[in-house]
């Protein structure tokens, strides 16, 4: 695939259609729109009362002391939870409204299905407008669609998994997922299926005010294997934007899953999402996270290594720009003897832009020989650019071994001195030294992606120079 | 009261009613071996220069020790080098909570932590370098190892960084693990059992720090 069909660009994703919504749940957050969305929906009853459980702890669950923002900070009566075209979900392109598909092939995604992916789906506000997987995969028993029609379908798949890794109780936000849910992917990758190419999810925002919480469910059978992308655009409103997913991989014995995010919301995004895993023995989880948009994101995938011998990854970037919160991190909770985890994390803060990462290792005692090494470097361009780090660690048990290690510092004077000197413009040094700074993790990157990533930091650079903010000590 | 050692005064610490100054302009090495809980603040202003040594291990004392100390590096030339030494044992709680804080350019911070946990004992160490924003270039590293010597122990540590600005730069390491195996192996093929390897390992883990302390002479105690 050639690199010039990804843009993550921030202007990329900006621009919206008007679209007229058969179905809409209005501004606010009560029993009667949780009842909405449910009756439309055509919900069993054990998934009401769910959904009304989660609203009343939304209304009791309040943001953790450490939390950069506070719950009652976003206006959720002026949030519309629920917005669908009615039109249901199309598994070829030409089915798909007219300025639905305008949308998504503006943002390129029937070109990348048609190019390296085994399977898409498109969520267009609160509903996906667009689903399909590669025929030899469906008859693998391979089960990609939305989290409602996987509800509705595969109720004796779905419903054993459903909130069983990442409880409503767990955050405000989490909790108002489970109330309002809606979309998102439900996959099923049946024991010894081993998936080459991706699965990939799009979620576009199209509509002001309006929240989007979608919910996924990946379950990886024994010894299976999966690639999964999302990605993500809204274009900008004066207003705030909400989104609040929750995403939950359960990975049985043997099963590998890599779960890769590209994260392009507009500058007034508020995205609160809470991603886990559970890994069962010697399973293989990988999360690959890239936060470049939205005003504020909090997000800190984690694994919980339940099996002996598994492995869990976090590979994270973040790119923190003025008037922009990236609270990105990791959690890794070792619940077996021999287990294993590595979390790399790396942020840039251009302008006044702020990069945290929030790290939790944890080794209870009573297991044996698990081990753990995190990393984390922040780089910073300006004098009032914000870099802050707080990992945790604890330890107990015997054999069990965690390292960490964290570094904050600016571009050096002197590799610019040296780039300068041999006729290399300001901005292109700046972007080569910073491609440098993240070289080592987008290596690890799909290629399409990690071409496109280092792309973008070349042009904010030039950004960056043409606006005069680097500072130099 | 302190004995000057070239142009730095050398204290050491050992009633509970002794403290740290809450002002440093000259060169001091304090070292603090008191066993108790305490609360410091120290300022160190252009060209101080303070070398902290505190060594807690309560021995067969039971019970919680919670140290805090935060020193705030307000004017160019201002240094610190922290060297911290915790062992607990049995049922012992113990916690350091160490920061750092760079208001000014030009200064520079080092923070060496080594911690021992064994018996039942829960260690937590929180360390935590900051800095003002705005500021010029300076420095500021922490290294923290710590030593589980019992399944039943239990270590906590917390190394964190807030940096506002581009003026400084900043690293931090820190681990947790029992004894190598490797090492033990080592030992023990030399006909040492299990208990002493682990001790001279553990002897050697720590000396790192004891070694900093320098001579007490007299008249240097408070």
């Amino acid at each position: 695939m050639a690199p010039q069909d990804l843009d993550f660009s921030s202007a990329a994703g900006d621009f919206s259609y008007g679209t007229d919504y058969a179905y809409d749940a209005g501004s606010g957050l009560t029993e009667d729109t949780v009842r909405y969305i449910s009756g439309h929906k055509e919900e069993p009853r054990w998934l009401l009362e769910f959904r009304l459980e989660a609203l009343e702890l939304f209304r009791r669950l309040e943001m953790p002391d450490w939390a950069p923002m506070k719950k009652s900070d976003l206006d959720y009566e002026n949030i519309r939870c629920y917005l669908a075209r009615g039109d249901g979900t199309g598994n070829r392109w030409e089915d798909v409204p007219a300025e639905v598909k305008e949308t998504f092939d503006r943002l390129g995604v029937p070109e990348q299905e048609k190019k390296f992916l085994a399977g898409v789906e498109a969520q267009f506000d609160s509903e996906m407008a667009y689903a399909n997987l590669k025929d030899d995969l469906q008859r693998q028993g391979v089960i990609f669609v939305s989290s409602s029609e996987g509800l509705l379908r595969y109720e004796s798949l779905f419903r054993p998994y459903f909130g069983t890794v990442v409880a409503a109780a767990e955050n405000p936000f989490s909790a108002l997922n489970g109330a309002v849910f809606s979309g998102g992917s439900f996959i099923y990758v049946p024991p010894g299926v081993k998936i080459d190419r991706p699965l990939q999810a799009y979620f576009r925002i199209n509509a002001e005010r309006s929240g989007q919480f979608e919910r996924t469910l990946i379950v990886v059978g024994e010894n299976a294997r999966v690639t999964y992308l999302e990605g993500c655009t809204a274009p900008k409103f004066e207003t705030a934007t909400l989104h609040a997913a929750v995403v939950e991989v359960v990975v049985l014995a043997g099963a590998e899953v890599q779960y890769i995010t590209v994260q392009n919301w507009s500058a007034n995004v508020y995205n609160l999402v809470t991603k886990r895993a559970l890994a069962h023995q010697n399973a293989t989880v990988r999360w690959i996270d890239c936060n470049v948009g939205s005003r504020l994101t909090m997000k800190y995938p984690s694994v919980i290594l339940a099996g002996e011998g598994a492995s869990g990854s976090v590979l994270s970037i973040s790119v923190a720009k003025d008037g922009q919160l990236q609270d990105t991190g990791a959690r890794m909770v070792h619940r077996a003897s021999k287990t294993h985890s590595r979390v790399v994390a790396k942020s840039l803060s251009i302008g006044g832009g702020s990069a945290i990462y929030r790290g939790t290792i944890s080794m209870a005692g009573g297991f044996e020989r698990c081990r753990s090494h995190s990393r984390c470097d922040g780089l910073l361009l300006r004098e009032d650019s914000i870099s802050r780090t707080f990992p945790h660690m604890d330890c107990g048990g015997t054999g069990n071994v965690i390292e960490h290690e964290a570094s904050v510092s600016k571009i050096s004077d002197e590799q610019l001195f040296y780039l300068r000197q041999r006729g290399i413009g300001e901005s292109q040094a700046l972007g080569l030294l910073v491609n440098g700074f993240f070289d080592e993790l987008i290596r690890e990157f799909p290629m399409e992606y990690g071409v496109e990533l280092k792309r973008l930091i070349e042009m904010e650079m030039e950004k960056v120079t043409t606006a005069g903010e680097v500072s130099r000590g | 009261m302190a004995e000057d050692s070239g142009s730095e005064v050398t204290i050491f610490l050992e009633s509970a009613a002794a403290a740290l100054p809450a002002e440093i302009s000259g060169e001091l090495c304090a070292v603090d071996g008191r066993a108790i809980s305490a609360e410091e603040r120290v300022t160190i202003r252009g060209h101080g220069r303070l070398r902290y040594i505190l060594h807690v291990s309560p021995g067969e004392a039971t019970g919680t020790i919670h140290r805090r100390l935060r020193c705030e590096l307000v004017a160019p030339g201002a240094s610190a080098e922290i060297f911290v030494l915790l062992h607990g044992k049995k049922k012992q709680r113990l916690s350091l909570d160490l920061h750092l804080h760079h208001g000014a350019g030009g200064t520079h911070s080092a923070s060496t932590v080594r911690a021992v946990a064994d018996g039942g004992s829960h260690l937590k160490i929180i360390s935590e370098i900051s800095s003002a924003p705005k500021i010029g270039p300076c420095s500021a590293a922490v290294d923290s190892r710590n030593l589980l010597l019992a399944p039943t122990a239990r270590l906590a540590t917390a190394p964190v960084l807030s940096i506002h600005g581009n003026g400084i730069a900043c690293t931090h390491g820190a681990t947790i693990g029992g004894p190598r195996p490797d090492e033990l192996f080592y030992l023990r093929s030399r006909g040492i059992c299990e208990e002493a390897a682990k001790e001279l390992l553990c002897a050697a883990f720590s000396s790192e720090i004891l070694s900093k302390i320098p001579t007490r002479l007299p008249g240097q105690i408070i």
